[in-house]
């Protein structure tokens, strides 16, 4: 079977649009397999997408591709750390951020640092005032999305947090 | 001359205003070292030095004093804010700072006094104090503000770098001042006019008269590249906001940086 591009896409809407939630199709030593995932899931994920759609599917014609099964635990870990796990930290206010008390002092956290609520974060300063902001929850610093010295936006987020 | 503090404590604690103070006659910096102790600091606490030998203002910035000439301390207060007002507490200090040095000298009038955004001091258009904030417990409704205060008071001489910048009440009022009495009239001030927190449009209003760089062209440094511009200041906006209009005419809003007045001469 020569893997086509319309022809996979083809599937994916007979797919969509019956109640099956997978099947599987096997050609000349290619073989196809396309799932939906869990409505649970897809409620959660806002554009439904057609989660079996990978390319690499085509470039691999002649052996057997099963791209369904990892694509849809992906998607489904994704959709649990947005919603549960990880915590964005949100700038409260404009203003100026910092990552440590003073220019040549250790920043409050780096990424992997453990906090609980009430770490200190960083400092935005607005109006010679140093506001120290501080973790509403217990859990690891996954990714630190302001820079030293730069100002900030009311909403801009700095922090991730991973939730314990 | 080391602080009376039997006076300060029969003014301030007996009479309770305040509800204690802790005194060093030498210490690196009593907002370092509030933000140290701070859970152990009860509202209404006052950190006093007669030499502050490591004090900064914003970013590791020196402030320096001499020994037992000026006022240097840092007021706890426990006070609720929502965080859109607490700027609030910056432009109330600094007003109750003008009103003190007012209170303090009865010559003032004929001196120019004025606030300069976001919380300085100039008298006749040197620095005369310096105000930094630092902000805990930013998560509960109750904030509590570490308020630090440097005013130079006695001090004569000045290092050569900022001697054009700075000044104190000596040097331009020509008479040695009682630095136990400016913190008392401080303090006394500073709690009857707690009221001014929770109407800010009136705060912003009052503080804005006794401000004259609206209208003044400045320069403004920005915090975060050093870098400057001239521009016009429009106003002060009730968030504390400076806004400014540069030379093409747009104008935009600031909450951090810097200005210095520029005077035609």
């Amino acid at each position: 079977m020569k893997v086509d591009l319309n022809y996979i896409k083809k599937l994916i809407k007979i797919l969509d649009t019956s109640n099956i939630s997978e099947f599987e199709i096997e050609e000349e030593g290619t073989r196809i397999k396309l799932a939906k995932p869990r409505p649970k899931v897809i409620a959660n994920t806002a554009p439904v997408n057609f989660p079996v759609y990978n390319p690499q599917v085509m470039s691999e014609s002649g052996s057997a591709v099963s791209a369904a099964e990892p694509v849809k635990s992906v998607i489904e870990s994704a959709v649990t750390e947005k919603s549960e796990k990880i915590i964005e930290v949100k700038s409260p206010m404009v203003g100026t951020f910092y990552s440590a008390p003073s220019p040549d002092a250790e920043p409050y956290i780096s990424v992997g640092s453990n906090v609980s609520s009430g770490t200190v974060l960083c400092i935005i300063e607005a109006m010679k005032l140093m506001n120290e902001i501080e973790a509403e929850v217990s859990g690891k610093i996954v990714k630190i999305l302001a820079e030293n010295a730069q100002p900030v936006e009311y909403n801009q987020p700095l922090f991730l947090i991973e939730k314990n | 001359m080391i602080m009376n503090t039997n006076l300060l404590s029969k003014y301030l604690v007996d009479s309770k205003y305040l509800s204690g103070i802790i005194y060093f006659e030498e210490l690196y910096s009593t907002n370092a070292y509030s933000k140290k102790i701070y859970h152990e600091l009860k509202d209404n606490t006052i950190v006093l030095t007669s030499y502050q030998t490591n004090g900064t203002g914003r970013f590791g910035r020196p402030w320096q004093t001499n020994r037992n000439e000026n006022l240097t301390f840092s007021l706890i207060k426990d006070y609720g804010l929502r965080i859109d007002e607490i700027h609030l507490m910056n432009f109330y200090t600094s007003y109750i700072l003008y009103l003190t040095l007012n209170e303090t000298s009865k010559d003032c009038s004929e001196h120019d006094l004025y606030l300069k955004w976001p919380n300085d001091l100039l008298l006749n258009r040197k620095k005369i104090a310096g105000i930094l904030l630092d902000v805990k417990d930013m998560n509960s409704d109750m904030k509590k503000f570490i308020i630090g205060i440097g005013l130079n008071v006695n001090q004569e001489i000045f290092p050569e770098d900022i001697n054009s910048k700075a000044t104190s009440m000596k040097n331009e009022f020509k008479c040695e001042f009682m630095i136990e009495m400016i913190l008392i009239n401080f303090i006394k001030l500073f709690n009857e006019n707690l009221c001014l927190l929770n109407q800010g449009d009136i705060l912003m209003k009052l503080w804005k008269s006794k401000s004259n760089v609206i209208g003044k062209k400045v320069k403004f440094k920005q915090l975060d590249d050093g870098r400057e511009a001239e521009v016009v200041v429009m106003d002060i906006d009730n968030d504390g906001g400076l806004i400014v209009s540069d030379v093409s005419g747009k104008t935009c809003k600031f909450y951090s940086g810097e200005i210095s007045i520029l005077y035609d001469e």
